[in-house]
């Protein structure tokens, strides 16, 4: 007898729940281009989204999201690192151009093709690095089935929000696995608002007063000229060079991205903890269970599920400072997450629970919190 | 009559035939009556990219090739009665050919302007897959010039079916304004090609008369089998998108725990079997009749490289807790049904204890294909007892024959999962019931 007695329970995977929050947060066009392990998300989009569209490529779909998201609609894409290569200079010229959209990026074990059918937590580096320049894409993580209910609509929002690319990180193991999931748990979910531009005077599409992001109109409107721009650009879209009003622009975006992503995150400090546990994505929930253990052993541990990836929040820091030893979990080969938080070389204090071509175990992160 | 399409000079080189194919597009939108506010310029990269400040309309300035890609999303954001027109070069058609011949193939309605000047000018002057054979640039140099053949854009576009294309030049103005307007009037996807004189490429063409400019375009063209003028293809819908209000994917999913399970414990379970064999389905079944049993379940299936084919294991974890980590180290239940899954799960095989259950197709275990150090207790399928049931029915027989000889949870409960795919639910039932005394112990 299960100790929790719900009324509605069903089994399902984290896609189907990615696909119908997308919707109900008010994403109005997927655009598809086939990929292994992202394809559920692909054929659930079909089924639920008012509109679907089956892109030749990946360069395509971001191109054709680009121009959708210009006329004020909100689309969706899924896609594996493959995919996502191919998409790199289309993100950057979205961000430049400052149009909101949503990706989902579902990892897969590389180098290259790699495993297709295999789960990974490698491209956080890849994400970190995306925009020339340096400059942030917002990237959350989900965790377990609750944040895929919870995180695209986040999402999607900061993407209206911040009229940014946001990228949602998952991989093969949370996109496709099965798992039971307490229905009543789900929260309303409120269709993102997407406020336009409304004023008389003539339209600067980025122009911010004094805000992050510049009001946003469709182009293509009756009222007022909309100019758009993936090359460095002043307030009023003109195409300028190293023109200092135009640097400022570019500056903005920096600092737009850097200051208006949230802090998502889970926290469960113990008291008397020396060690917390630090993972996101799939590997968080094997962290949990180690947690678990190490508390039904008598040993204190505090947890850290980063949901907010990029830009790092400071937060972080600040949590992280409070322990003699930070365990971080993530399924890939160097640490990726431990080396954005702390460089190539990580301080003694830091261990790393990690590894390639299978989901981490709990008892690995135990080690490491336990060993000498 | 419609404001002005051009408010300021663009500033392209002396005679760049650029200022033919701008202007040119301004009288026709003009001739039209077509206000700015509804035309959305897409400009790709090149010299003519820089023209967005000196237009009253929208304006979107992209990628070097993607602007067609570009102008497709934006047609199908925008009602009809907008224009979408994309300025192009021949590089930029070159890099970005499938955008072009994607956007004629699904007719969306838009204006593709292709600038052909035979060379990338604003890069140097590098030889395009529009360059033709035996032309001058700066890295296919005289007497030869290019050693290629040049892509016929036209002909190509109109075998992808597109509604409109036009080849002109942009020394024969009056075609060209004719050209561009009854582009803009196709209800679909329409492209005009100019042929055009980079003259900061090949200066000694600024010294020619306009006549004699044209007659060389025209000799390209001809040594170019470009063939000049329209060519229409049949009437066709264009491409919309498609808006409709779907049903909610949580739709019908519930499932009401109404039975009882005496499991105390997480318990792990790999059902092997081959593509084809309903592995999954039937592990679909047992986690659906866990979760009517008030149970918590993880269920991971293989896939494949190529769907359908491959290997195919289930593997499940039923807890009265709530599940974490889904990976299984060592399972307490093993079911082998066919040979083709052991190398999948050779390791986990070894790994059973004397307190697990390995149950395994009787024909396999006669066989002796499963290897002999294996130290579960071994319970024996003998599906040949039951030859009225094809092997695709084997995956459910075998669970219900673990659920009655284990008690997990209730036989019944795994009969409800069954029942509520309804399709399938009267053979399979038959199955399950089947199935009893299927197991022998060995």
């Amino acid at each position: 007898m299960g100790k929790k007695q719900t009324k509605q329970r069903t089994v399902l995977d984290g896609s189907r729940l990615i696909v119908e929050s997308c919707v109900r947060a008010g994403a109005e066009v997927y655009v598809g281009y086939p990929i292994t392990p992202a394809n559920y998300i692909y054929q659930y989009s079909s089924q639920r989204f008012p509109s679907i569209l089956h892109a030749p490529d990946e360069i395509t779909t971001l191109q054709w999201m680009a121009g959708l998201s210009a006329t004020g609609l909100l689309p969706v894409t899924a896609t594996a690192f493959p995919g996502l290569a191919l998409m790199v200079e289309s993100i950057n010229m979205a961000f430049m151009m400052e149009l909101p959209m949503l990706i989902v990026l579902v990892q897969r074990l590389g180098p290259s093709t790699g495993s297709a059918t295999v789960g990974a937590q490698g491209d956080l580096l890849l994400l970190r690095g995306l925009i020339s320049g340096g400059y942030p894409l917002p990237v959350l993580a989900v965790s377990d089935f609750g944040d895929c209910w919870e995180l695209p609509s986040l999402a999607l929002r900061l993407a209206v929000s911040l009229r940014s690319p946001v990228v949602l990180l998952t991989s093969k193991e949370m996109a496709m696995t099965q798992r039971s999931f307490d229905l009543d748990l789900l929260t309303e979910i409120e269709p993102v608002q997407w406020r336009f531009y409304t004023g008389q005077e003539r339209y600067r599409p980025y122009a911010t007063d004094g805000g992050l992001a510049p009001p946003f109109l469709p182009i293509g409107n009756d009222r007022h000229q909309v100019r758009l721009t993936a090359s460095t650009h002043n307030a009023e879209g003109e195409l300028l060079s190293a023109d200092e009003e135009a640097l400022e622009n570019t500056r903005r975006l920096q600092k737009k991205i850097e200051t208006g992503t949230p802090a998502y995150y889970e926290l469960d400090e113990q008291e008397g903890a020396e060690a917390v546990i630090v993972s996101y994505g799939i590997t968080a929930y094997a962290a949990r269970e180690a947690a678990v253990k190490l508390r039904a052993q008598g040993m204190p541990v505090s947890l850290l599920i980063a949901k907010t990836l990029l830009p790092v929040p400071a937060v972080y820091y600040d949590i992280l400072e409070r322990y003699r030893r930070i365990v971080i979990a993530e399924e890939n080969l160097q640490g990726q997450m431990a080396q954005i938080l702390f460089g190539y070389r990580l301080p003694d204090r830091v261990r790393l629970a990690h590894g390639i071509g299978r989901l981490v175990h709990p008892d690995q992160i135990i080690r490491e919190v336990t060993g000498s | 009559m419609s404001s002005s399409f051009l408010i300021k000079k663009p500033g392209f080189c002396a005679r760049c035939g650029h200022y033919a194919t701008v202007g040119s597009t301004g009288r026709a939108l003009k001739a039209l009556g077509v206000e700015p506010h509804d035309v959305v310029v897409v400009t790709d990269i090149g010299c003519l990219g820089i023209i967005d400040k000196s237009l009253s309309t929208h304006t979107i300035h992209g990628l070097h090739g993607r602007s067609v890609a570009l102008g497709v999303g934006l047609a199908m954001g925008l009602p009809p009665h907008k224009k979408v027109i994309v300025f192009i070069g021949d590089g930029g058609a070159t890099i970005g050919l499938q955008h072009l011949l994607e956007a004629a193939r699904r007719n969306v309605n838009m204006t593709v302007i292709v600038y052909n000047n035979m060379l990338y000018g604003m890069t140097g002057g590098q030889p395009s897959g529009l360059t033709p054979r035996g032309f001058v640039t700066r890295l296919t140099p005289a007497p030869e010039g290019s050693k290629q053949e040049p892509y016929d854009l036209c002909g190509l576009l109109h075998q992808a079916r597109a509604a409109y294309v036009h080849r002109v030049t942009s020394e024969d103005k009056g075609e060209l304004v004719r050209a561009i307007k009854a582009a803009l009037e196709t209800e679909g996807f329409a492209l005009v090609e100019v042929l055009e004189w980079c003259t900061g490429r090949n200066p000694g063409v600024r010294e020619k008369k306009t006549a004699q400019l044209n007659a060389e375009l025209k000799e390209w063209a001809d040594r170019s089998r470009w063939a000049l003028g329209p060519q229409h293809n049949p009437p066709r819908p264009n491409f919309s998108l498609d808006r409709s209000d779907k049903p909610s994917l949580l739709e019908g999913l519930a499932l009401r725990p109404r039975f009882r399970s005496s499991l105390t414990r997480p318990l792990a379970l790999v059902l092997g079997g081959r593509a084809g064999g309903r592995i999954r389905s039937a592990a679909a079944y047992l986690s659906r009749g866990a979760v009517l049993s008030g149970l918590q379940v993880t269920q991971r299936n293989s896939y494949p490289v190529t769907v359908e084919s491959g290997h195919s294991v289930s593997e499940v974890i039923l807890s009265p807790d709530e599940i974490f980590y889904m990976g299984i180290d060592k399972p307490d239940i093993v079911i082998v049904l066919f040979k083709e899954c052991l190398p999948h799960i050779h390791s986990r095989l070894m790994r059973l204890t004397e307190q697990d259950t390995l149950y395994v197709n009787a024909a396999l275990w006669e066989n002796g294909l499963l290897p002999t150090e294996i130290r579960a207790r071994t319970v024996l399928l003998d599906f040949r007892r039951k030859s009225g049931f094809a092997e695709r029915y084997w995956g459910v027989m075998a669970l219900a024959e673990v659920l009655r000889h284990s008690q997990l949870y209730d036989l019944e409960a795994f009969k409800e999962a069954v029942s509520l795919r309804k399709r399938f639910a009267p053979e399979n039932l038959a199955a399950i019931e089947a199935s009893e005394g299927l197991a022998v112990a060995v």
